[in-house]
Formats: structure tokens, C-alpha cells, sequence
């Protein structure tokens, strides 16, 4: 066990339209080491960004309610001032955002932009210095430095992406919040983005949280795994734990992983999850996935269940519980 | 197989654009047939032209020469007439369920319109009754008949462009990326639908993706496209099985696989980027991006050779 | 059908059930729509040949009292009841010219961005020449060759408008353009008018309603300036523009002659461009507050 970086406790958030309370994040608690990487996965609106976006303090301020602590480095970061936040997001904290096609400013050059971050935070140092850490960064991300001159729109996509984690890498982060950092690229590109993540991760020690949907890129890429479900961390666990289907999973896991055609193998059907995640502004009694659980008991309809966890393996379903104390 | 009834067959399709800085080379001699109640998976990344083909043989973007036939007759360049009378055999599935739904119809509205602009519904309860019918076929909720798509969700967004491309009761479906807005246990839903349709109606597939996974599980022939061509044809177990060309190894390498025996496993990267399709260079187009590029393959075009039965490729390291 | 069904609620409900809670824009519309029944039933509340354009010797230039609440003009007709006829001819310039300028830009927008290629470029080069015009000096030009009138008068201001809607609403049916559903529409082998007409327009229809109250203002304002110089409404028929014309000559001794008139134009003008800001905010609430 290493370090403890990122600690959320009992994390809570509600937003407030129009007089209608959606609950997108509901008690949740994660907890990450410096280099560790974890990957959290679910569907849209299960509260994956909400969740990414509070750890930087940047949820909206006059329609998001929060409850609970984030405590990273032991500061909780919600109840800190925006100059503090300032100082955290970039030089400790940076995050990547799903289209590399928006996220650069056209009007800048690449080097630019690369160099407004490092200078954000390296304010005694020179020109000079800027100018060589922009080269050895672009480096790092294997496009050639000559290129800092050019605008945004002369690089490709996949490009443009390495360049965003550039930009994130600037000031040697602790931790990397990659939000969809590769939905939309092919899968070639893809594994390039991929490829080079994993190697700045080992060479710098960066801890990462990676946000997808994509199980593939869970398996390859990460350490730890988290499954949200209508604003819940409804299994979590080490990659060994949650992809070994001899455990036992929570059921939407396992439809989760029955919903994705098998390359390796011919499946005639998939067997996926019938239904809808329910609405964040009207979540169901009990357990929150009970409407769409082929094995819904009584119990489930009525009664939130508990986390059930074993080794660190973290599962909260009604059957789990059952199976403990028989 | 060559016994079944061929209902598509496309021969040296080509269709290029104009633009400030040239001829774009969308399609670019693609030939091939898709058999009756088959489906053939057509993959690629972004930018190599298939929903460009997709839409050249539905002729809704007439191809710039070559030819499309469709029961043995020619329809690449059609009149409006005969546009609109071939629309009750071939249909399209598109990509996008937020932009390819009108918010301003409502449900009915939407599923209803081919059979209105067709006029082929005898009454007002006739219709209904028919949007009725579809609308239970694709699972959507009958209380939903007269809502505007802005309260669905993608899913039931994406049943809504099925029930409307089913509404002429066709033969032939270009599906363009249909599922891949959506999120996985969605996507699961609507292949199944989409294959239980298949079976029962006796539809026959243009399937178009860039998400093999999904390609593999739905088709019974695959094509792999790079920037206009076709690299490489094959049944679909073959295809995966034997990876022939170095694009389609490259893809299949590249695709995260959710299994723990994948945890930290390098795909074999390809360098480069992609060339500009923008009066491409002789030769093969993907001799700057490939591992085993000879001399050979920057000086000629290479030409699709079958190197075992149904299995075709255009590499000169193959098939020689 | 014995189908249970939920309930429609089309985007024009939601509208009006924003734009209800606004209370500036109820009380522009109050405003708007008593203007509007002033002139529907203005024969009821003055005689036209009678009161508003008959000369009366014996009472010229009265300031306002019980019997003529806004005073009498030059000839001694009454001032209150010549607004309430005018109200007809402002709103007639108002309405009548904006919509047969947005109905023509509207076509003319439809067949640019549907066709595009040639036919978008030489509709749109034609439309920069005549923008490059101010609309003022085009109306002008096209009262001056058609001479005085009531007709010639909204001829021009529909002209003069022509171009500016095109420009707009060529620009959001371009966007629209670009949806699939379009596509979708014409792979079904819909036909061109039907496209336009049945997927097009309605998904523009919260612009094109924007631009016609953004533009009522505008002409009325532009009617009442070409009256005023001459070019418009000829007298002795009541419109607004005329009235303030006319009663410059007596501003000094008379002030009721320019004032009356005058808040006409400003109340309708103001209220029309309210209820247009407050119409579109409803239409988009999320721009509200935004530039």
C-alpha cells in the first residue's frame, strides 16, 4: 500500500433546476495511492464527470449542492478558496477532457498554450526555461518540438489529444483525471494516446483516474476499478477482482460485461440488461438498480443495501449480504 | 455459398469530391455483393469513405463512376421517381439518434412519415394502426406515440430511426454506425433487435462501424476499408482468424479486449498519420503508416487477390 | 384508439408557459393587444369621414380637454381620435410589411441553403448588393419611383427588409441543413417542397417569429419617417409619422400635436421590441443573461 493522495468520503452531489432535484452522485467513497491508476466505469449519467468534476472543484456553483468531503493530500478540496483551488488544478491536479477537438484555443499556437500553463506555475523562472521545458514536453508526447509554431487545426485529432495531455503534464501533476480521453478517436489512435499515458504514468509516477465506458481500456490500463450506477459505486475492487468472473459481481457488472460482443469469442447473443438507468430527479426506493435486476428480491424494492466488502473487493447488492452471513 | 441470390452488387464504385485544394478520393474503386439475408460488416476509422459508400448505394449521393446494382438492375443514377419507388426496398439506419430525429414531429409523426410520403396507407386508422404495429415491433412504449423525441433517450431514439426505416417493410438496410452513440447495455438491446429483425423479416445488412467488437458479432462477411479502399474482404470468422493485411492486424491489435489477460498488454502502435485523401499518392495507401512497406507498394496500386476461398486482399506481400 | 398516450406538449407550449411567468412580456403584450383592438374597433370609437378627416374652422388648435382628450390639429380634428385611426395604418405598415418581407426571405433562405452551389451564391450576392443599400435609402428610392402612397409605401418596406431576413434565417437553415434528420427525410424520397416545408420551417419557426417582432418596430418607425418627409401615407389620412410632421409647424405654441403622436410611435415601437427580447428569451432560455 502506498501513499494515500485522494481520499472522497460520503461524496454527495444534487443539482437544482427549475425547481427539479436530480441526484447525480449519491455517498460516494473512493479512495486512490500516488501512481495508482483507477478506472471508473459506467454509463452516461451515472455520475462518472460529476464525480471528476468535484475533485477539481468545479462543479457549478449555484445549481450543485454538495455533501461529504474530498480530501486530497488531506485538504478538503470543496471547502477550499478559489485561489487555493487555482494553485491545486494544474500544478497537483489536471484534468483531460473527452474532445481534443474543442478543448485547444484555435487562436494560439500549440507552444503557447503549452507555455501559459508552465509559466502559470513556474512564475520566477524565465523565458528561456519555458521555452525548453515546451520542447521537452512536446517530446515526451512524441510530436517534434519545430511543430510549437503551428495552430491547433494543422494536427490531427489523436494529435491534438497527446497535445491536451501535454498541456496536463506540464507542471508534473500528482494526480491525472482523463474524462473519455479517447471516445473520440479511432482505434488506432486510440492505442497511441493509450500507449503513451502508460509510459509518462511510469516514468513520472503520476496517479491516474480514467473515466470511460469502455471495459477494454479498463483492462489494459488500470490498477483499480470502480462501477457507478445511477450515481453509486455499486462494485469497486482491484482489475483482478472485478474482471475474474468466478467472483461474485453485482448483477449490473454482470449484464455490463454480457452487453459487449466478445472479439476473442462467437457469441450468437448478447445478453444485455433490459430497461433504462433510472432518472436522477426520480431514483427508485431501495436498491437503485432493483427495476432492471433479473434477480430482484422483496428486500431490493424496499431497502438500499449495505457495501458488502471482502479484500478490498467492494460489491452493494442485497444478495451479497445474504451470501455473508450464510 | 456463391448459390445464394446476390441483391446488392457494387463494381469499381468511385466517388470524389471537389475541394479548394483537389480531388478527395471518398471511395475509391471499391467493388463487392452482399447476398441476400446476409450482412456484411463494413469497418474503418474515420474519414475512409464508408458512410460515404454507405450512401452511394443507397444512391442518395450518386456514385462518381462505377456501378451499383440492386436485384441485377442498375440503379447508380436514378430519377426522382425511381429514387422515391426504390425506397420501399432499401432504407437507412443512421448514426446519430439526437440529429437524425426531427424534435419538431412527434413519435408517430416521425415513424409515420415514409408510409405518408409513399401514400401507401388506404386510411387514417390504417396508419395507426401501422405505426402501432412498429412501434410494438421495436419495443417503444405506446404511451410515447405522441411525445416529442427531446423527452427519449437515446436508445428509444435510436428504436424510433428503426421503426421508420422498417416502415416500407424493405429488403435491403444501410445501418451507418447505428449503436455507436449509445452506451453499452443499450447497444446490446438494439443488436439483438436488429439480428431478431434480420431473422424474421429476412433483411439483408450493410452493417457500417468502426467498432469491431460490434462488426464481428453481427456480420457474416467483413470488408476492412483504409482511406477509400478496401484492404481486405473475408467471412467473418476468417477475418479473425487470420488477419492478413497489416492494416487489419493493426486493428485488430488495437482493440482493448475487456479481459484480465490484456491488463498492460503494448499493442503493436502504428507509426504515422493517416494520409491525406486528397489526390493520394500512387501506390498502396497505407505504405506511410505500414511495418513491412517495400518499394513495391509506393509504385503501384495494389489489387484485391484472393488468397484462400472468399478471402480476399490487396497486399503485395500476399497472394502472389 | 384506446391507446393511452402522454400527454403532447410541443415546444410553443413551453414557450408560453415562460414567457406567462415574464412579467414585462405581459405587460408588452397587454399593450401590444390593446394597440390591436384600437384599431380593429377604432370605426366604433370615432366616425372616420366624420370626426377624423372632416375640417372643423371653429375648433383649431385646442389644447387637450374633456371633449378632446388629446387636443385638435391645424384643421380641428380631433388628435385622439386620428391616433386611434392611425394605429390601424402604423400596424398595417408594422405586420404587413414585416411578414411579406419574412415570408419572401424566407423562401429565398429555404431555396439558398436547400440547393446551395450556384443558386445559394447568386441569391446571397444579390442580397449583399441590396445590403449594402441601407434599407432607409431603399425604401426612398422605391417611394420616390412608385410615388406617394399607402401601397407603395408597404412595397417598400417589404423590399427594403428583404434582404436582412434572407441573411438571418439562410444562416439557421443552413444549421438545420446539416441535421440528419434531413437526410433522412430525403432518403425516404420526400420531395423538395416537403422537406422545406415539413422539416425546415418548423425548426426555424422560433427565428423567423423573433424576426418578425424584431422587425415590426423597424418599419413602423421607417413608415412614420417616410410620412414624415413626404414619401408615405398621403394626408388627410391618419398615420402617425404624418401627424408629428405636420405638427412641428405649431410645436412651440401647440407641443400637444407632436407629443401625442409621438408617444404613439414610441409606445408601440417599445412595446413590440420587449415583447420581441422577452419572446426570445422564452424561445432560449439558456441565452438569457448572455450577450
Amino acid at each position: 500500500m502506498g501513499e494515500k493522495l485522494l481520499e472522497i468520503k460520503d461524496l454527495s452531489v444534487r443539482y437544482t433546476t427549475d425547481g427539479v432535484i436530480a441526484h447525480a452522485v449519491n455517498h460516494v467513497n473512493l479512495e486512490l495511492d500516488k501512481g495508482e491508476i483507477l478506472g471508473i466505469v459506467g454509463e452516461t449519467g451515472a455520475g462518472k464527470t460529476t464525480t471528476a468534476l468535484g475533485i477539481l472543484n468545479l462543479l457549478p456553483r449555484y445549481t450543485a449542492q454538495t455533501d461529504g468531503e474530498i480530501l486530497f493530500n488531506g485538504v478538503n478540496v470543496l471547502r477550499a478558496s478559489e485561489k487555493e483551488m487555482q494553485k491545486i488544478r494544474g500544478e497537483h491536479i489536471s484534468m483531460i477532457f473527452q474532445d481534443p477537438m474543442t478543448s485547444l484555443n484555435p487562436v494560439y499556437t500549440v507552444g503557447d498554450q503549452i507555455g501559459r500553463v508552465v509559466k502559470i506555475h513556474n512564475k520566477e523562472k524565465g523565458k528561456e526555461f519555458v521555452e525548453q521545458r515546451v520542447d521537452e514536453i512536446l517530446n515526451l508526447v512524441g510530436i517534434p518540438a519545430e511543430r510549437k509554431v503551428e495552430y491547433p487545426f494543422n494536427f490531427s485529432g489523436g494529435m491534438k489529444q497527446r497535445i491536451m495531455i501535454a498541456i496536463a503534464l506540464a507542471c508534473n501533476p500528482e494526480l491525472l483525471i482523463a474524462d473519455e480521453p479517447t471516445t473520440a478517436l479511432d482505434v488506432t489512435i486510440q492505442a497511441q494516446v493509450i500507449s503513451m499515458m502508460r509510459s509518462l504514468q511510469r516514468e513520472l509516477g503520476t496517479a491516474v483516474i480514467l473515466i470511460t465506458h469502455d471495459l477494454g481500456l479498463v483492462a489494459n490500463f488500470c490498477d483499480k476499478v470502480a462501477v457507478m450506477y445511477s450515481g453509486e459505486i455499486i462494485e469497486s475492487g482491484a482489475i483482478e477482482q472485478i474482471f475474474d468472473s468466478t467472483n461474485p459481481h453485482h448483477p449490473y457488472v454482470v449484464g455490463l460485461f454480457g452487453s459487449i460482443p466478445k472479439i476473442t469469442r462467437k457469441t450468437k447473443r448478447l445478453t444485455p440488461i433490459e430497461g433504462l438507468m433510472p432518472n436522477p430527479a426520480s431514483l427508485p426506493e431501495g436498491c437503485k438498480f432493483h427495476p432492471r435486476c433479473p434477480y430482484c428480491m422483496d428486500i431490493c424494492k424496499t431497502e438500499e443495501p449495505e457495501a458488502v466488502i471482502v479484500n478490498d473487493h467492494l460489491i452493494k447488492c442485497h444478495r451479497c449480504v445474504r451470501k455473508e452471513e450464510a | 455459398m456463391s448459390d445464394e441470390r446476390v441483391l446488392v452488387k457494387v463494381e469499381h464504385l468511385k466517388k470524389y469530391f471537389d475541394t479548394p485544394r483537389g480531388k478527395l478520393h471518398a471511395v475509391d474503386d471499391v467493388s463487392f455483393e452482399i447476398r441476400k439475408g446476409t450482412t456484411l460488416g463494413v469497418v474503418g476509422e474515420s474519414g475512409c469513405g464508408k458512410s460515404t459508400l454507405g450512401r452511394a448505394v443507397l444512391g442518395m449521393n450518386p456514385a462518381t463512376e462505377g456501378h451499383v446494382r440492386y436485384n441485377g438492375k442498375d440503379i447508380t443514377h436514378q430519377s426522382h421517381r425511381e429514387f422515391k419507388e426504390s425506397r420501399r426496398q432499401m432504407q437507412m439506419i443512421f448514426q446519430d439518434p439526437y440529429s437524425s430525429i426531427d424534435p419538431k414531429k412527434t413519435v408517430s409523426e416521425i415513424i409515420a412519415e415514409p408510409l405518408k410520403i409513399q401514400k401507401i396507407y388506404k386510411s387514417r386508422k390504417d396508419l395507426d394502426a401501422r405505426v402501432i404495429e412498429l412501434m410494438e415491433m421495436v419495443g417503444l412504449d405506446l404511451i410515447y406515440m405522441n411525445t416529442y423525441p427531446h423527452e427519449l433517450d437515446g436508445g428509444r431514439r435510436q428504436r424510433i430511426g428503426i421503426a421508420r426505416a422498417l416502415a416500407l417493410k424493405p429488403e435491403f438496410i444501410v445501418c451507418d454506425e447505428p449503436v455507436s452513440a449509445l452506451d453499452v447495455s443499450i447497444q446490446a438491446q438494439i443488436l439483438n433487435m436488429m439480428m431478431d429483425f434480420q431473422d424474421e423479416l429476412h433483411l439483408t445488412y450493410m452493417f457500417i462501424t468502426h467498432d469491431l467488437s460490434v462488426v464481428k458479432h453481427i456480420s457474416d462477411e467483413i470488408m476492412v476499408l483504409y482511406l477509400g479502399t478496401v484492404v481486405e474482404r473475408a467471412p467473418s470468422d476468417e477475418l479473425f482468424e487470420h488477419p492478413t493485411h497489416p492494416y487489419t492486424k493493426a486493428l485488430l491489435d488495437a482493440i482493448p479486449v475487456p479481459e484480465l489477460s490484456y491488463h498492460g498488454v503494448e499493442p503493436q502502435l502504428l507509426k504515422g498519420e493517416v494520409t491525406s485523401p486528397i489526390n493520394p499518392p500512387q501506390g498502396c495507401r497505407f505504405a506511410k503508416r505500414c511495418p513491412y512497406v517495400t518499394k513495391a507498394c509506393t509504385e503501384n496500386m495494389q489489387e484485391l487477390r484472393e488468397i484462400s476461398p472468399n478471402h480476399f486482399v490487396a497486399c503485395c506481400q500476399f497472394g502472389k | 384508439m384506446n391507446v393511452q398516450t402522454m400527454k403532447k406538449r410541443g415546444q410553443f407550449a413551453e414557450v408560453w408557459g415562460r414567457l406567462r411567468k415574464n412579467k414585462l412580456a405581459m405587460i408588452s403584450l397587454s399593450v401590444l393587444l390593446l394597440i390591436c383592438m384600437a384599431a380593429i374597433f377604432a370605426d366604433l370609437i370615432a366616425n372616420y369621414n366624420n370626426i377624423v378627416i372632416k375640417q372643423n374652422g371653429a375648433e383649431r388648435l385646442m389644447a387637450p380637454c374633456a371633449q378632446h382628450w388629446f387636443g385638435t390639429d391645424e384643421f380641428g380634428r380631433d388628435i385622439f381620435a386620428r391616433i386611434i385611426h392611425g394605429a390601424r395604418m402604423a400596424l398595417l405598415m408594422g405586420f404587413g410589411a414585416t411578414i411579406i418581407s419574412v415570408a419572401a426571405g424566407l423562401i429565398l433562405a429555404c431555396v439558398a441553403s436547400y440547393f446551395g452551389g450556384v443558386v445559394d451564391m447568386v441569391i446571397m450576392r444579390v442580397m449583399d448588393v441590396l445590403n449594402s443599400v441601407p434599407a432607409l435609402v431603399i425604401s426612398l428610392a422605391i417611394c420616390s419611383g412608385l410615388g406617394a402612397g399607402t401601397w407603395q409605401l408597404i412595397v417598400a418596406l417589404s423590399v427594403a427588409g428583404i434582404p436582412i431576413h434572407t441573411r438571418m434565417i439562410r444562416s439557421n437553415a443552413l444549421g438545420v441543413m446539416g441535421n440528419e434528420y434531413i437526410e433522412a427525410a430525403k432518403s425516404q424520397g420526400a420531395s423538395t417542397a416537403s422537406v422545406i416545408f415539413s422539416h425546415m420551417v418548423p425548426n426555424i419557426a422560433s427565428i423567423i417569429i423573433i424576426q418578425i417582432t424584431s422587425t415590426v418596430a423597424t418599419n413602423i418607425l421607417m413608415g412614420a419617417t417616410l410620412s414624415f418627409i413626404g414619401l408615405g401615407v398621403k394626408p388627410p389620412r391618419p398615420e402617425w409619422g404624418l401627424m408629428l410632421s405636420s405638427g412641428t409647424d405649431y410645436m412651440l405654441k401647440n407641443p400637444h400635436m407632436v407629443i401625442f403622436p409621438g408617444i404613439a410611435i414610441i409606445l408601440t415601437a417599445l412595446s413590440v421590441n420587449t415583447f420581441g427580447d422577452c419572446l426570445r428569451d422564452a424561445f432560449d432560455p439558456k441565452l438569457k443573461g448572455k450577450a
